[in-house]
């Protein structure tokens, strides 16, 4: 029995890529995974002209067709200025309590002013919610509100999943401590390390080469691990913490993969140059990343799956966004079983 | 005060003299360059006297030999030179001998190839008065020990064997390339290319055509993984007959390598004006995709690989030579023929046994891009292998 300390929390942007690649997340790991959905800055303008009950639906739509797994978060961002946003909340909790979903919302330092959440109270009183607390937030005079929010709501730090985001974090950067005061001084239900190492941008990477590049969040919680058993781990799979949208340029034809220490880059050009393969790249990286010791086996994931197709033909190509979503989801495959080992261990 | 040469010792002090004032570099027209040529007109007026008084019997005379020997009518002729007609011009003078004729007659007949040569030699002599032999680069060829004396005579004689080829670049002579050549010192070249091929190689085996397949040239390419492949490459040719002469290029010639189909072995010239693996490996395939393909087409092909000019002929040769380093299907289905790493070049590298290098040069050439993979061609590691030469130009 997977217990609630040993899940893994994946946080992905609500997005194709990641709806697709956690909807392929076989049945086995989505015991092992609490994702968080993120609400994008580009997601939420979309979403913006529809009728809130409508915005609310498309949300859960959303995050219920990303879905399957034992635990769910949903961080609503941008909705929650909208000027409607009490009636989104108070939306989004009627259909999750209808369906008898266990999701939580995630809430921010600067959220617990705004009007919308306190209307999603008897989904916080029944399922709870989720603490979100970044470095600069630790640091902010809001930070005490959350006390208020907490008697406003009737719940205790025991209903709240505490999310102590590290995001990006450097080689030798310790996750531990980042919320020391907020972690020691109360019994919340958990608390998750999030945090990412994966580059902002490839461009510091010279085309056509593969590069192993550090899993600098999983490496330092895998040593830290071992002092504090009932703390969670959370990244941001093979994304930036904080590049909630996509580059505005066309990416180059590369794929990233998850390796137990290390990602493997395959850095390809931007395809169609002057005098430059096209998107056939990611057939050539497919194959080499087949031949890579790091490759699990087209049985290990729906992306190995992927990787393994197209490696072998010579007709498909896929796109970036498909390839995002095989890396995505062979990277929750991986890191689940991971901390599942870790755990066991 | 210069005189007429009349005894050896005057001839070797004159010769030196020569030597002596070739080595100050004088300017054109100057005192120095007019006592330069009247010690050339001197030296060479010696030795037509003195050096020049055995002759072979002409080429005409060795085949009406022959053929009283063995009883030969004027038609048993006509499968060694062709037609009725052409064995009558051939006869009386009017045509010259071309090569596939020589080749014949000296197989078919067996008279000696030095004698059929000489036939060129006396059509050149004829061919050279249209040649502007004042036009080498005789400075640079006694710099480079090519003729100890750059007199007008020995001039003559050095290019003369390859004049057939080469004069004026006739129909039997392929010429990839559109630069501003200098025609002059690509004579010149190739002449060196011809006789250091006599010497070198004598004592080869014989050159049968049937032992020259693509079977061979696939394991010919494997040598390519190994360090010193492009010697041992060279004379692994060595073992079925075909020569290769390594000889550095003279300035704006523009030439990459030769093929030129000689009497009893094809001839092969590289000039490795690339200091490159991709490039020597690429260079040999075409020239010897040429004998495979074309022996009986062309006598020459000069080829500037670099020149985007590519008619029927070199393409084919192109085509097989690029065929036998890697063949198609397995390029096309090799992740190099889609991406330009590292990796992917080592890769199929590893999978055909043959050096990176070819691998790398074959994905720069496929998209026409020569910025990538710079650091797998090879880059400075042919030249060295040939060391004895002189690369400093």
């Amino acid at each position: 029995m997977t217990t609630r300390e040993s899940l893994y929390v994946p946080v992905l942007r609500a997005r194709r890529a990641e709806h697709d690649a956690l909807r392929q997340i076989s049945p086995n790991v989505r015991k092992l995974i609490a994702p968080v959905i993120e609400i994008t800055p580009a997601f939420s303008e979309k979403l913006s002209a529809l009728p809130p009950k409508r915005i609310a639906q498309a949300v859960w739509r959303f995050a219920l067709g990303s879905g399957g797994s034992r635990e769910l978060y949903v961080d609503l961002g941008n909705l929650l200025e909208h000027p409607e946003a009490d009636i989104i909340c108070h939306e989004f909790e009627y259909l999750v309590l209808s369906l008898h979903a266990d999701t939580q919302l995630v809430f921010h330092v600067s959220d617990f002013s705004k009007r919308g959440i306190r209307r999603a109270g008897e989904l916080l009183r029944k399922n709870g919610a989720a603490f979100r607390v970044t470095s600069a937030d630790y640091l902010s005079p809001a930070l005490s509100d959350f006390i208020t929010f907490m008697k406003r709501t009737a719940l205790t730090p025991a209903d709240i999943d505490l999310l102590v985001d590290c995001e990006m974090v450097a080689e030798g950067q310790k996750l531990r401590g980042t919320a020391d005061r907020l972690e020691k001084g109360y019994n919340w239900r958990s608390i998750t390390y999030i945090a990412g190492s994966f580059p902002a941008s490839l461009s510091a990477f010279p085309k056509n080469n593969e590069y192993e590049v550090p899993r600098i969040e999983w490496q330092s919680f895998s040593r830290e691990a071992r002092s504090k058993a009932n703390v969670r781990y959370g990244d941001y799979t093979i994304q930036h913490p904080l590049q909630r949208d996509p580059v505005p340029f066309p990416p180059s034809a590369s794929i990233r993969y998850a390796g137990e220490r290390y990602w493997v880059l395959m850095r390809g050009e931007k395809p169609g140059g002057p005098n430059a393969p096209g998107p056939e790249q990611y057939i050539g990286h497919a194959f080499m990343l087949r031949q890579r010791s790091e490759f699990c086996g087209a049985d290990f994931s729906a992306g190995d799956a992927y990787i393994d197709f197209i490696a072998g033909q010579d007709v498909h190509t896929g796109n970036p966004t498909k390839w995002i979503q095989a890396g995505v989801n062979h990277h929750v495959t991986l890191a689940a079983h991971q901390l599942q080992r870790l755990r066991a261990a | 005060m210069i005189k007429v040469i009349k005894t050896p010792e005057e001839y070797a002090a004159n010769l030196a003299r020569l030597h002596s004032l070739l080595d100050r570099d004088p300017e054109r027209d100057s005192q120095l360059a007019e006592e330069i040529e009247l010690l050339a007109l001197l030296l060479s007026t010696y030795e037509a006297v003195n050096f020049d008084n055995l002759s072979a019997p002409s080429p005409i005379e060795a085949i009406r030999f022959r053929m009283e020997q063995l009883d030969l009518a004027q038609k048993d002729l006509i499968k060694y030179i062709g037609s009725a007609s052409r064995v009558s011009e051939v006869l009386s003078g009017k045509r010259p001998l071309t090569l596939p004729m020589i080749r014949s007659l000296h197989e078919g007949l067996g008279i000696p190839a030095d004698v059929l040569i000489g036939e060129q030699y006396s059509d050149v002599e004829v061919a050279t008065d249209t040649f502007d032999i004042t036009k080498l680069p005789r400075k640079e060829m006694v710099r480079r020990r090519w003729l100890e004396l750059p007199s007008d005579h020995n001039l003559r004689a050095f290019i003369a064997p390859v004049l057939p080829y080469a004069a004026a670049f006739k129909r039997t002579v392929h010429f990839r390339g559109t630069r501003n050549i200098d025609t002059h010192a690509l004579v010149a070249w190739l002449a060196r290319v011809w006789h250091r091929a006599q010497v070198e190689a004598s004592e080869l085996p014989p050159y049968e055509p049937a032992n020259l397949t693509v079977d061979l040239l696939s394991e010919l390419v494997r040598l390519s993984s190994l360090e010193r492949g492009p010697v041992i490459a060279l004379e692994f040719l060595e073992h079925v007959g075909v020569a290769v002469v390594v000889e550095p290029a003279l300035p704006r010639t523009f030439v990459d390598g030769v093929t030129l189909f000689g009497v009893q072995r094809p001839i092969i010239g590289l000039t490795l004006r690339f200091d490159r693996l991709d490039n020597f490996w690429y260079v040999l395939l075409h020239e010897l995709s040429h004998i495979l393909l074309h022996s009986l087409t062309a006598s020459l092909f000069l080829d500037d690989l670099e020149s985007g000019v590519v008619d029927d002929l070199e393409r084919q040769a192109d085509d097989l030579a690029t065929q036998i380093a890697i063949p198609e299907e397995v390029w096309k289905s090799s992740p190099a023929s889609k991406i330009r790493t590292r990796q992917a070049a080592e890769h199929l590298a590893r999978q055909l046994r043959i050096s990176t290098a070819i691998v790398a040069g074959r994905i720069r050439r496929h998209y026409d891009d020569y910025r990538v993979l710079g650091d797998l061609v090879g880059q400075g590691e042919v030249r060295k292998l040939f060391s004895g030469l002189d690369w400093s130009n």
